[in-house]
């Protein structure tokens, strides 16, 4: 009876025991890019097109066709290009909280969420029921309340028709853009340069967005309210995405981080070299006017701060206690983020990402594969002619350790690169000697860099 | 995308693109304003061989008429970060025909088109001057300039395969060629080889190639070190253009301008050499370049071979090397057996550690079966040797163009002729653009056009190191209408393509494959 319950006992051990041991990794696996169902979500896209344009103001129907039109092709070519993920079960997750948002508050609505591999943490209404969440929103947002209040933020613009609003500046635009030399130098005699017109359109846009954001907030609060979820979400949310910064490496010395028992880090690759006149010359102060390169767009939403005053005065009232739940899909958003930016060449974004996840999770062997790989695409991106897109130019980031990062990478000679992506896992899998996923990393570097030493 | 074969007349086009590549930053500063701002001029920044950063000129046309216009000279460093910019004003129709960087002055050689002062029937020449900015942008010096364009006796003052490097950074200022009238009357015309120290308060040294009533006496830029500077002097034909005699050589102590040494090629040396490259050491003068046959008319003629003349520091030769161009085309060039060597046409003289790299253009020439008609083949390749002239190794660039010329003086055919013939021809097109050498290699970067205008321009570079050539070719965008390539530092390029409809020009560093 006893030995027949240690078998059990046995194989059940033996049944479970890879699972036990699985390394974060394991759990989890790229996502598909590619919907299984393509026609439906066409079918949705378009259906959801016609009626947006069915449903706006009749002046400006000619808008309504340019503007849904151009987005709903814009739409098509980023499914097409992989720019969304399609992941069953964060799917789940998502349409669950919003419908769950949606019939709490009666909005009579059937959303289409569409997630986007991009780690700005932003989400945007698009109208008649689609929003797209970046999948940068589920990394930074910390807790289920905090998504649902941003949900709520979205499904307020969506009820308000804020989307609709683009039409009204379109048709402002085009009607100024349409008149002839004629009208506008009528308006110069009255002292009303075309210009001066339309800073004013640009000034209206602007303080329009402001005030609809904070509009939004407003009715959010309204939605949340009806939920279990606390006012405080609303708050905390908003700080979070204030306090959004990509990379945030403040602490992190390159040196130290690099520096391999057999391979020597050179101080020259994250040396500033000297420029020209010291880097200033006659009008320097315009430099930033002819920028020839402008780093990603981190903005998430407007007014971010007047829209966080303006949350706290009305925090004052309703249920601001609550019990947070965990945001569950935070820590696979980390891997997903990592994983987007390989899939589109974006080696420099993969490793500061990593560089950011390790020094919360130093054991984490998942990270120290990807790392290696990497620096591996970031070799082969310069057989590919991607090397430009992999690494950004020096002055991309403001973050003094990235700018360090590009320096080294844009000065190291080709095969320094996998040399050191080659010298990290071996260390790596010496400190994890059971990690098969370093392993193998370790041993696609090893050939490569046997095969660029034969050629030399 | 349509780009041109030919070569002048993408050079044509390039000038199109320049004129009307209203870049994205006018976009973003002037939408709807009637200042509209053009890139007119971009190029690298050069501290003697390392590139320091790029300029791009930009014009505003602030209102209509040319008077209202303004020129702004943007500087980025080596790694294309913005350093500045500053305003030229009271300039109408400006182009910056050299640039120089020392360290720690700027210099620019520049000439306002519509400031022509004299445009006689048979000579033409224009003002230049050299603006000497500090960092601040302050312009702390001017040198005015003449600069000979055109003579009707000489035709062209400046042949093409005879490189000008017109202006020179040492640490201590800057060197200037031009060329300029002894008098304003007068037909003699000579080259000025000027020294415009960094110090204000320091004297300038100016150095006149010999005048000489019938021809003009011409010099051009060889090498130098720190001590020495090395120049060609030419002399140009008065009956057939583009004709250049008399090769001599001589070298100028760079503190006082004085000359160390002068070396009469024509009379000294076993053949005529046209110098081509200088390397100034500190106890020798190496030169390399072309030879001729003694007694024929051999400007005219196609060089002979290639030459090297040892000199001591004063200019007394030590050794001279001659090797025909046979010996290194023989074996590995696979031509047609029925097909002989004419020419070889030289695009630059590169010494990159201890080798001697020469990009060129080789011809051959073969009969028909038809009377009276002429086949030409050309090859481009770069050629490998040791400094000593040994063969080391010759790569095919591009495959073999061939063209068929009808008429009995096709055969003897002028070099300057045969390139063009070649140039306008509808095959596809391979371009030499620049050399650099890298840390422990060499660099070289072509064009490549196709003859269908549907099909992409690549970029074509070639590698040299230890460990051999490789050749990569690297596709343009096919959306872009035009494009630009400048060098970089070690294995990078710069590429700028420009894409009309979106009026936006993309401008960016491309890593090139070196191992």
């Amino acid at each position: 009876m006893l030995s027949s319950l240690f078998r059990i006992v046995f194989l059940f051990c033996l049944l479970y025991a890879p699972a036990l041991l699985a390394q974060p990794w394991q759990s989890y696996l790229p996502s598909p890019t590619q919907n299984m169902d393509t026609l439906s979500l066409y079918a949705k896209l378009s259906f959801r097109r016609d009626l947006s344009i069915s449903q706006s103001p009749y002046d400006y129907q000619e808008e309504a066709k340019e503007v849904f039109h151009e987005r709903h092709e814009q739409l098509i070519e980023s499914v097409k290009a992989g720019k969304f993920i399609f992941h069953e079960d964060l799917q789940f997750y998502l349409d669950s909280l919003f419908k769950e948002l949606t019939l709490v508050n009666d909005l009579g609505l059937d959303p289409l969420v569409l997630v986007r591999r991009s780690y700005v943490p932003n989400a945007r209404s698009m109208g008649e029921g689609i929003f797209i969440i970046n999948i940068g929103l589920l990394q930074q947002i910390r807790t289920e309340e905090e998504l649902a209040y941003i949900f709520c933020h979205e499904l307020a613009h969506d009820h308000l028709h804020h989307h609709a609003q683009n039409l009204e500046h379109r048709h402002a635009l085009n009607a100024l853009e349409s008149e002839s030399w004629r009208t506008r130098r009528k308006r110069k005699k009255h002292g009303i340069p075309a210009e001066e017109e339309f800073k004013n359109i640009l000034y209206r846009m602007g303080k329009k967005s402001r005030t609809s954001e904070l509009a939004a907030d407003s009715l959010a609060l309204i939605f949340l309210d009806r939920t279990p979820y606390p006012r405080s979400a609303a708050q905390q949310a908003l700080i979070r995405l204030h306090g959004f910064k990509f990379p945030e490496l403040s602490g992190l010395n390159l040196k130290l981080f690099f520096q391999l028992d057999s391979f020597s880090f050179q101080d020259h690759w994250i040396e500033e070299e000297k420029k020209m006149f010291g880097g200033s010359f006659g009008n320097s102060k315009d430099a930033d006017e002819f920028s020839i390169f402008n780093p990603d767009s981190l903005d998430s939403h407007p007014a971010l701060g007047e829209r966080l005053q303006s949350i706290e005065a009305l925090l004052k009232v309703g249920n601001i206690q609550g019990h947070p739940i965990k945001n569950p899909w935070q820590e696979v958003a980390d891997y997903m983020i990592i994983e987007s930016f390989l899939d589109q060449g974006f080696t420099v974004h993969a490793l500061l990402s990593i560089l950011e996840s390790l020094e919360k999770e130093p054991e984490n062997t998942y990270l120290h594969a990807q790392l290696g790989q990497s620096l591996l695409a970031t070799y082969q991106a310069i057989g590919n002619h991607k090397f430009n897109l992999a690494v950004p130019p020096t002055n991309y980031f403001d973050d003094p350790t990235a700018t360090q990062l590009i320096r080294m990478l844009r000065k190291m000679r080709p095969h320094e690169i996998v040399e050191l992506a080659y010298y990290y896992l071996q260390e790596k899998s010496e400190q994890f000697p059971d990690d098969p996923l370093i392993r193998t990393q370790w041993q696609n570097v090893k050939d490569i860099l046997e095969k660029i030493n034969k050629k030399n | 995308m349509k780009l041109s074969r030919s070569f002048s007349f993408f050079q044509f086009a390039t000038l199109l693109f320049l004129s009307f590549s209203v870049v994205s930053f006018a976009q973003q500063k002037s939408f709807y304003t009637e200042d509209v701002q053009v890139l007119v001029q971009s190029g690298p920044i050069v501290n003697f061989d390392q590139i320091d950063g790029y300029f791009f000129l930009y014009r505003t046309n602030k209102k209509k008429g040319l008077l209202n216009r303004y020129y702004e000279l943007q500087l980025v460093d080596h790694n294309l970060e913005p350093i500045g910019s500053r305003t030229l004003l009271g300039q109408i129709d400006l182009t910056i025909t050299s640039i120089a960087y020392n360290g720690s002055l700027l210099a620019v050689e520049l000439i306002d088109n519509t400031d022509k002062i004299y445009r006689g029937s048979r000579k033409q020449f224009e003002n230049y001057r050299i603006e000497i900015y500090n960092g601040q942008g302050n312009e702390i010096r001017r040198e005015n300039l003449q600069y000979i364009t055109f003579d009707t006796n000489a035709k062209y003052y400046q042949p093409k395969d005879i490189q000008q490097k017109r202006l020179i950074a040492t640490p201590q200022g800057f060197i200037n060629y031009s060329t300029t009238l002894i008098e304003r009357t007068a037909t003699k015309t000579r080259s000025k080889i000027m020294f415009v120290p960094n110090d204000p308060g320091q004297e300038t040294w100016t150095y006149f190639t010999e005048s000489n009533k019938e021809t003009p006496i011409l010099a051009a830029f060889l090498g130098k070190n720190d001590h020495t500077l090395v120049s060609l002097e030419y002399r140009l034909s008065l009956t057939i253009p583009g004709k250049v005699l008399d090769f001599g050589v001589f070298g100028l102590d760079l503190k006082s301008g004085k000359e160390v040494f002068y070396l009469d090629s024509e009379h000294i040396t076993q053949y005529p050499i046209r110098f081509r490259k200088a390397a100034v050491e500190d106890d020798r003068i190496i030169l390399f370049g072309e030879y001729f046959e003694r007694d024929s008319d051999y400007s005219y003629d196609y060089p002979k071979g290639l030459a090297r003349i040892d000199l001591t520091s004063k200019g007394e030769i030590l050794d001279q090397k001659y090797v025909p161009y046979e010996a290194f085309l023989k074996e590995p060039l696979e031509v047609d057996a029925s097909l002989e060597f004419k020419t070889i046409s030289l695009h630059d003289y590169i010494i990159n550690n201890d080798q001697l790299v020469l990009p060129m253009e080789v011809y051959h020439i073969g009969k028909t079966n038809a009377m009276k008609k002429h086949r030409f083949t050309r090859n481009t390749c770069m050629l490998v040797l040791s400094k000593d002239l040994e063969f080391l190794q010759l790569d095919k660039i591009n495959r073999e163009e061939s063209l068929t010329f009808i008429g009995i003086f096709t055969k003897h055919l002028p070099l300057s002729k045969l390139s063009t013939l070649f140039r306008d021809d509808e095959n596809d097109q391979v371009r030499y653009r620049f050399s650099r050498s890298y840390e422990d290699g060499l660099l070289s970067v072509f064009d490549l056009l196709k003859k269908d205008s549907d099909e992409k321009a690549k970029i074509k570079t070639y590698v040299l190191n230890r460990a051999g050539s490789m050749q990569e070719e690297m596709d343009l965008d096919p959306k872009s209408n035009h494009f630009t390539v400048h060098p970089a530092r070690n294995d990078y390029i710069l590429v700028m393509e420009y894409y009309g409809e979106e009026k936006r020009m993309d401008t960016r560093l491309e890593r090139i494959r070196i191992e």
